[in-house]
């Protein structure tokens, strides 16, 4: 375990690397879901449409998180005591928790074909998504500034 | 590089409105902040027609109606990335003008826009042939690759640029 953590430290380029694999799959994660919030909103692709893009859409979702959650891991492990001493670094991680609670819960039922689109709860709930996700990478990118 | 080149990134760099970017505590990690989430709007909206050019997502959509209803924000979010980028190009024009990245940004950044401007000119006229279709032309297919890279390209150029000290 600690060998591939070691030659992150003391590689020159390899938190460089993750760090732009992480953002690329950050694009990706809350790219797909924006387009889907975006659209429940009227705002792009046509809301009866909705369910089936999000199914459509979904494993580019996971394997986005799933990305962004291992380069995230890594990327921490090289860090671990900086990171941990940043309070914007657990304002990020709360942050992100509540964003993923939040698309496992509410924002999963909100793109189930069952579900009314054309609702203030539909709308309000898509926009919620969007404010939480676009919260989490202000925070992410607000540890490199803070 | 042209000497008439540097001269002009070290003129945008002693202009006012750099010296007042660098003197403000507030403006460049805004600037920043707003550059580095304008790509998520970029790119969520760029890939996702990638995507569907690819033929592996949003296959149940129309083709035009993606590039339809997602130009607008791609555009906008490029607007946003256009201003925001501009405005800390100028604030440290001579630093930039040192940095490989910046270049190779800039110059995988007109590749897009030619890859843009060949699928639209292009493949795209015809849309009406292959628009409901999950499986897309060739050309389209190989538009939507070359997008997806250049990208990725250019988001990794641009993150470099702040590695170099």
């Amino acid at each position: 375990m600690a060998a591939p953590f070691e030659w992150i430290r003391s590689s020159r380029v390899a938190v460089p690397v993750i760090e732009i694999i992480h953002l690329l799959a950050v694009a990706l994660a809350i790219g797909t879901i924006m387009v889907i919030d975006l659209s429940v909103l009227g705002l792009a692709v046509r809301r009866q449409a909705v369910p089936r893009i999000a199914r459509e859409l979904a494993p580019w979702t996971r394997a986005g998180f799933g990305v962004v959650f291992a380069t995230g891991i890594l990327l921490f492990s090289a860090e671990a005591a900086k990171m941990s001493s940043k309070p914007i670094f657990w304002a990020k991680l709360v942050l992100l928790a509540g964003a993923v609670a939040f698309h496992l819960t509410a924002h999963r039922d909100l793109v189930l074909p069952a579900n009314p689109l054309d609702s203030a709860r539909a709308r309000w709930t898509a926009a919620a998504s969007l404010a939480l996700w676009f919260a989490v990478a202000f925070g992410g990118k607000a540890i490199g500034l803070l | 590089m042209s000497p008439a080149l540097l001269h002009f990134f070290e003129w945008l760099n002693g202009t006012p409105l750099a010296e007042a970017i660098r003197l403000s505590t507030w403006w460049y990690p805004i600037l920043e902040a707003v550059h580095s989430l304008g790509v998520i709007v970029v790119l969520g909206s760029i890939w996702m027609l990638d995507l569907r050019l690819l033929g592996v997502g949003m296959r149940s959509r129309r083709v035009s109606e993606i590039a339809g209803r997602l130009l607008p924000w791609t555009w906008s979010g490029f607007g946003v990335q256009a201003l925001s980028g501009s405005l800390l190009l100028v604030s440290e024009a001579t630093r930039l003008y040192s940095i490989p990245y910046f270049w190779i940004k800039l110059v995988l950044l007109a590749l897009a826009a030619v890859n843009a401007l060949v699928f639209h000119l292009g493949v795209y006229r015809g849309v009406g042939g292959w628009d409901e279709a999950p499986a897309t032309p060739f050309a389209a297919k190989v538009a939507g690759a070359v997008s997806l890279t250049l990208w990725v390209g250019v988001v990794a150029a641009g993150r470099a640029i702040g590695y170099v000290t």
